[in-house]
Parts: C-alpha cells; structure tokens; sequence
C-alpha cells in the first residue's frame, strides 16, 4: 500500500524573522506583577499562561498552487528520442525512475531536483524535446 | 398545279409555326421554351437507426415543389436518392431526416434540422 | 409533329414541373409512430362482398393474418418490398375500403424493480424527497435546496429503457480511485479483460480496487445492475466498466497517473472515458491525452468542477473542462428543481450540458467510519529532558483552547512561551483500527519549529510510545513555519491495522534556540471496510459526469455506427432547455437520454446530377 504523505507547505507571508530573544521580549513587555507570577509558575510547575497581545489567532491556511509531486516531471520527446536521452540529461541529478507513458512523453523522477527552469533548459538545449511540465497534482474536488 | 390537299396542309403546317412562334415570342423575347430535365439528388445515410428503419426515412425539399417522401422501405438503410424532372431553372433543395421514436412530449416523432442547402442549376 | 406541338402547348400552358418521381412519394404523407413494417389494418365498407375483399387483398400482393374482432378489421401482412405507406395510399384510393392504418407497436414504460430506484430521481423525478437512509461520513446529511424537487425533471430514462438497456457493447473507463469490482450489484457490469477488469496507476498492478469509494460511487451511475432486484439501476442496466485506479485512497492522483490511464482506456478498446476530477492549471501533457483519445474516435465527459465559480473567468479556469477539444463533453451539476447547484461550477463557452448532480444515490466501496478526537482527554503525555532534570513547566503535550477551538498542544501553555531547549515532548493516544480495509488519519497543525529542532508524527500497533522504537514513521517536520496558519495533514495509517492503534507526536529541540512550537486541531481518523453491499448519497459535479457517460454509452450502443461526432452531437443536442443554465453552458440544457435517443443529425453530402 502507497502511502500518501500530505507535504506541508511553506507560507513566505507567514515565514516571520527569527526572534531569538522571544522570551526575554515577552518578559520586558509585561508588568511587573506578571513577570513575579511567571517566575513563580517556573518553580511550582502550574500552568498561568500570559497572553502575548502581538500573536494573530490561527486559521486554515491554503496550499501553494500550482501542487505538483516533487522532484518529478513530464517531457515529451520528439520522434526517435527515448529514455536514454533523459538519462544523458539528468543523470547529474540522479535519475531515479523513468516512466514510459505512451506518446512519446516520460515521467522521470530526480534524486535533487535542480528546478523547472534548469530541467527545461536542459531539454531544450538538445534540441530533442518538445515539452516539459511539472508532474502536476490532482484531488477530488467534492463540495 | 398542285393538289388542294398539299396546298392547304403547307398552309396549315406555316399557320401552326407562325403560331408557336408567337407564342415563344410573348413567353420569353425570343428565348428557348423550357424543357423538362431528370435530376437526381443524392445525400449521404444517416447513421440513425430508427430513420433507417420502418417509420424513418428523409423528406426532400426543393424550392417551389411539393416535398417529396423517401421512406425507409427495406434492407440495412432508407434510401438515398431519388430521381426527379425539374424545368429550367435554379432551385435549392434540402433534405431533412425523420424518424418514429419520440423525443419527450412528442407524439409525431423526430425530425432532423434540415441539411446544408444545395443550389441546383437546370439549363 | 403535329400530335408533338400539341403536347409542347399544353404542357406550357399547364406549367406542371414534374410528372414523376422515382424512389420516393409525391406529397405522401409519413408515419412517425412505431409500427410493424410489414403490416396494416383494414376495414372494408359493411355492403363489401367476401370474393371483392380476398380481391383487394390479393391485388397488392397481401394476406390476410387474422380478423381483429367483429368490428370488421383485418389485419394484413404485405409482400416483401412494399411499403406500409405504399399500401395505406393504395388501399386509400379502393372505393371498397373505409378505413386503413399501420398496424402501430404500443410499449408500456420500462419500470426497473431495484428496490431503491425510487431514491433515484436523475433517473425518475417524482417530487421524491430524497433521505439520509444511505449517507455515510463524512458525507451525510443530504443536500436540502430543491429537496424534494419537481416532478419530470430527470433524465426520462424510462422512456429511454423502452428502446435501449443494454450498453455493454460500450466500454466506459472510469478514471478515479479504482472500482470495488466485487460489488453486488456491479460485478457483472465490469469490462471482462484483465484479470481484475482495469488497471491501477498508483500501486501499478492489475488490481485497481477502489479504496476511497468515489471511483464505485461513479462506475454505479453509468452501470449499476439494472432490474435485478437489488440496490440500484444504472443508466446502463447492462454495461461494460473499465475500472482505472488513477487516483489514491486521499482521492489524489498527477498528471502522469491520469495519462496513463487515457491511454490505457484507447488502447484497451474504451469509447467513453469519465473524469470526474480537475485542476486550476493547463497541463499540456493531460490535453495531449485527451487529443489522442480524440484521434481514437474516444468520447471524453468530465466534470465542470465544484468551486460555484465561472470556468470562463480567466482566474478561474478548470481542465480538462477548459480543454477545447471537440471530443470533450464538460458538465455541470442540477439539484432536483434543475437549477444549478450552488456548488457547480459554470461557463458559456468552457461547460456543455447540465445533469443531476445533488443527492446522488450510488455504489459505494464500503462502509465509512470517523474516528474523532477532541484532543482533551486520553492523551499520554511524557517530557524526556536531555541531560536529565524534572521536565520543565509546560513541556509536554496537553489540550490548550484558543478561541474556543480546542487544540493538543507543546507545550502545554502554547502559544505564550517557546517550548524549552534540550527537551523530548511525547503525546499519543491508542485507538481501534482492527478490522479495516483503509485508515486515513488528518489533523490540521501550526507549526512553528526550527534552527535543528523537530516535530515527528508515528504509530505503533502496539499501543505503547510510538517512539519508544518500533513505531512508524509518518512524518519529521524540521525548520517549518506555518504559524498563524492551520495546514491540513493527511497519512495513510492502514498498515496499523490493529486494536490498539497508538498514534503520537513528539516535540523534540536540541540546545540551541527555541519557537513557538505545535498545536493540533480537527483531528479525525477516516476508515474504510471494504465490503460487496454499500451504498453512499452524495453530491458534485463529480456525480454529474457519469451520468452523461453513461448516456454516451447508450447513444453510442443505439446507434453503432456512430462516430464520436455525433455521439457528442446526440448528448448536447438531444437535451432540454433549462433555463439556469441559459448563458451559464454552450447549450443552456440538461441532459436527457429519450432526446438524445430520438435526435436525428441533419443529413449531408448532399448533391444533385443533371442529366
């Protein structure tokens, strides 16, 4: 049985500056009272938690789109070129499975995926390609 | 002299063209009379099975005609062509095809959209 | 040439055009209802002799089959080559005849006996209120708008069954999650090549059993065993399905796996193909796929997709809806008063035609279960600190509620203090899972964990600490941070197929640097037992597709010299108005199979010789 390993995503707009000194900001900002109480927890073990005003509620975030497996593309060859030509290509990157799917296109899956604008590169420099795309995700789309 | 009889019949023969060329000459300044050709139509077979099939057959139609009936009689398909006599003249003809089945709250059965019309050129 | 000029004159005179016609009838008039080909029905006037009507009988060539009743119709059988029309303008003209008709075929409508078709209103629509009688999770309750619905909007298949049950002479390939080819009342409709009647692209074998059940769900409303006393009729009562395996046990799938599937549909023979399933971006390697299928003379039907959104927009495309093939068929879902849903997607130019789409009642792959947790109680917390030393305060794993959102949290006072350096933060819990055929288990997670430090996900049958060595993993997450947002997370966990399931999430930092850490909510545990005997209602444009499928399998198996053309022709052409879809599909109808039947494509090659 396949497993399906639900990737988590990356947000940039959430990526927020490492703020090392987290606790001591949290200690300076409260009031005095509380900074005792905390200290007091701190030995005691008890759970009185001290709100941080400047932290947003969570919420359901949204996948990146466009989805599409990692490390895998689609490249449709033209006539006469074969699998052993997405080797000669991509055998840097450590090719992992090359996947005939008919029609002359091939699924390939990489080791280190060197990205989309280096792999089409790569392709159409040898002038034996035709196409190439992500090996893109689909999902049931229910309501 | 000449007998009476041929005299007159010379006579006769010169009054008739003098007639019928009065005649052409009132219907068309001096034009051909129309004559009355055979023209044969012909379609392709709809792949339906029910107008090939008793109940299905085409209806043709050419402009100034009564419609003509091509019935599905036997065998695998209803006929294709048929064979017609048409005066001088240009006409557009269509055909549509019908069939027996149905379609929901009909009870005359189905007929097609009319074929691409075709002008047809009679000399 | 004097006799010539007379005839010249008045066939001028008289200005007929015509005076015959071979292979048809001037201004004869055509029978449109069904009627036995080679027979008519007489009356003769009450004052005719015996010996005159044996006379009119024989001079067509005709013969008397039985007197009807003492009324005085006879009914004839005409020679072979006669026309009925022929016959009826003859006998109309014999001055001993007082009345003639065809001999006309009456059908009573075709009514299966599957005990549940009443809940099948695409198929029947009666005003039926459609219940949760088969809803399974996470799916139930029903769609409630327009439920029940108007009476006559449906598919009038009953009108359809008349001329047509059987479809298995067309192959529809069912594109999705593979197939329970073992269903009661689908195993004798699956295509009979293959060892397990398709293919599955996903674990690569020949086995593509359905193990998420919206693949059996589709293949039940193109084929499901019709008049067979059990469960549900499809719109095929006879059918051949291919079942393809295309998408995964989550309902996902990629380019290269749907791909696959298209050409294995042509090449093993397929004429129709469903896809129920769609994305935001143009994948030319996908559209390559539909064009080969068109260059096989393959229907394609797929769904219009389930955002309520404009496919024509621009921001908002959906392929293969948006593909422009010619051989592609996109629809759109109608509720039971034949609006559109609210979820249907829509588009002028991009979707064709509507189909029911709501409170879709069909095969499933099994029963569903959902194992909630509400993260408060059960949970074994335990804290190992690096080094030694008691566990700091609010290490650990413990319900925190945020508002009014319950979560499973470390540490425990999250998000108000960075967990601690150096330590190992353990929560998990058993649960039952003995007995399933799948277990799907998702949760949605901020996380906030970086510079070395890690959040794990494992199981272990056993029960015991997942990480106390024997457990599975599912997941390391190092250096990530989603916080403020909530992902959702999903992993296979059938293989911890046991009753005491033990699934755990660990918090583990080393000595330098520390965040905001891990909270969990919405955590849910989706299993499936496969069986040979469920049902599910549910809705999309998903539950749309097939049934256009389905009638293209009928078409296609009425007509068999059809090309892919005019199937496609007969589908859109064929439908009825309805007015929510004017200027929301190219054609503004839904789907009807008795129109599509009875449609008639205008005739061409159209030409004329004159001799």
């Amino acid at each position: 049985m396949q497993w399906g390993r639900w990737r988590i995503s990356i947000h940039p707009r959430v990526f927020q500056p490492v703020c090392n000194d987290r606790k001591q900001r949290i200690s300076r900002n409260l009031p005095a009272q509380s900074v005792l109480w905390l200290f007091l927890c701190a030995t005691v073990a008890c759970s009185a938690p001290v709100t941080d005003k400047t932290d947003p509620p969570l919420q359901i975030g949204r996948p990146a789109s466009p989805q599409q497996a990692d490390n895998e593309y689609i490249i449709s060859v033209h006539s006469g070129a074969g699998s052993e030509l997405l080797h000669k290509l991509y055998d840097a990157y450590g090719v992992r499975d090359v996947t005939d799917l008919g029609g002359g296109q091939y699924l390939i899956k990489l080791q280190h995926d060197p990205g989309l604008a280096t792999v089409k590169q790569k392709a159409l420099d040898s002038g034996k390609v035709k196409y190439v795309q992500p090996n893109f995700s689909y999902r049931l789309n229910r309501p | 002299m000449k007998p009476l009889f041929s005299f007159f019949s010379n006579k006769l023969i010169l009054v008739f063209c003098l007639i019928l060329f009065s005649i052409t000459a009132c219907g068309g300044g001096g034009s051909s009379p129309p004559t009355l050709h055979t023209v044969t139509i012909s379609w392709t077979a709809n792949l339906e099975v029910a107008v090939n099939r008793a109940g299905g057959g085409y209806t043709v139609n050419i402009s100034g005609q009564p419609a003509i009936d091509v019935p599905y009689v036997s065998g695998p398909l209803a006929p294709t062509s048929i064979t017609t006599s048409l005066f001088t003249g240009n006409y557009t003809v269509t055909i549509v095809a019908y069939s027996a089945l149905n379609p929901p709250g009909g009870s005359s059965g189905s007929v097609s959209a009319a074929s691409s019309p075709i002008t047809v050129n009679v000399p | 040439m004097l006799l010539a000029v007379f005839t010249l004159i008045v066939t001028v005179g008289e200005g007929i055009s015509s005076t015959s016609v071979s292979g048809g009838i001037v201004a004869g008039k055509k029978i449109h209802q069904a009627h036995v080909a080679d027979e008519v029905l007489i009356k003769f006037r009450p004052s005719t002799k015996v010996q005159v009507q044996q006379q009119s009988i024989s001079n067509l060539g005709a013969r008397k089959i039985r007197e009807l009743d003492r009324s005085g119709w006879v009914n004839l059988k005409l020679p072979s080559g006669l026309a009925v029309e022929h016959a009826l303008a003859a006998y109309r003209i014999d001055p001993n005849v007082e009345s003639v008709q065809p001999n006309y075929i009456y059908r009573i409508a075709a009514v299966p006996d599957d005990p549940s078709y009443g809940q099948q209103w695409a198929l029947k629509n009666t005003g039926q209120t459609i219940n949760n009688s088969f809803t399974q999770p996470p799916s139930s309750p029903v769609h409630t708008t327009n439920n029940p619905g108007d009476p006559g909007n449906d598919m009038d298949l009953e009108l359809a069954w008349d001329q047509l049950t059987d479809c298995s002479a067309v192959t529809v390939a069912v594109i999705d999650t593979g197939v329970n080819y073992n269903h009661v009342d689908l195993a004798a409709n699956m295509w009979n090549g293959n060892p397990n009647h398709g293919h599955d692209f996903i674990d690569n074998d020949t086995d593509p059993m359905d193990l998420n059940g919206h693949g059996t769900h589709l293949a039940g409303v193109i084929g499901a065993v019709g008049n067979n006393s059990s469960g549900i009729a499809g719109i095929c009562w006879k059918a051949s399905i291919m079942a393809i395996r295309a998408l995964d046990a989550f309902g996902a799938g990629t380019t290269s796996t749907i791909v696959q599937g298209v050409n294995f549909a042509i090449a093993q023979g397929a004429k129709v193909i469903n896809l129920s399933l769609g994305g935001s971006v143009f994948d030319p390697a996908f559209s390559n796929a539909v064009s080969d299928a068109q260059s096989n003379g393959v229907v394609v039907v797929v769904a219009a997709g389930n955002a309520g959104a404009n496919n024509d927009s621009g921001s908002t495309p959906f392929y293969p809806c948006n593909f422009s093939q010619d051989n592609l068929v996109c629809v759109a879902a109608l509720d039971q008063s034949f609006q559109l849903a609210s979820f249907s997607n829509y588009g002028a130019t991009s979707v064709d035609v509507g189909a029911p789409g709501t409170n879709i009642l069909s095969q499933w792959a099994g029963t569903n279960m959902v194992i909630s947790d509400n993260l408060t109680a059960g949970w074994t917390s335990m804290t190992i600190v690096s080094g030694g030393g008691p566990a700091p305060p609010f290490s650990g794993w413990g319900p925190v509620t945020l508002s009014g959102t319950q979560y499973l949290a470390s540490p425990r006072n999250y998000p108000n203090i960075n967990y601690n350096n150096g330590i190992d933060s353990r929560g998990y819990k058993p649960f039952n899972l003995a007995g399933v055929s799948v277990a799907i288990l998702q949760f949605f997670v901020a996380i906030d964990v970086r510079n070395g430090d890690h959040f794990r996900i494992n199981y272990n049958s056993s029960g015991d600490d997942p990480f106390a060595g024997g457990g599975t993993s599912l997941g390391d997450f190092t250096n990530v941070a989603t916080f403020p947002f909530l992902d959702l997370l999903e992993f296979d966990i059938t293989n911890c197929n046991s009753m005491t399931c033990s699934i755990g999430f660990q918090l583990q930092s080393d000595a330098t640097l520390t965040d905001r850490g891990v909270a969990i909510t919405g955590f849910e545990i989706n299993t499936l037992t496969l069986n040979t005997a469920s049902f599910n209602t549910i809705n999309g444009t998903s539950m749309a597709t097939p049934y256009v499928a389905g009638l293209a399998a009928m078409v296609w198996s009425y007509n068999p010299a059809y090309t892919y053309t005019q199937v496609v022709s007969a589908i859109k052409n064929g439908g009825e108005v309805a007015t929510a879809l004017t200027g929301k599909t190219t054609t503004g109808k839904a789907v009807n199979a008795m129109g599509s039947l009875a449609y008639i494509n205008p005739p061409t090659g159209l030409s004329a010789s004159v001799q």
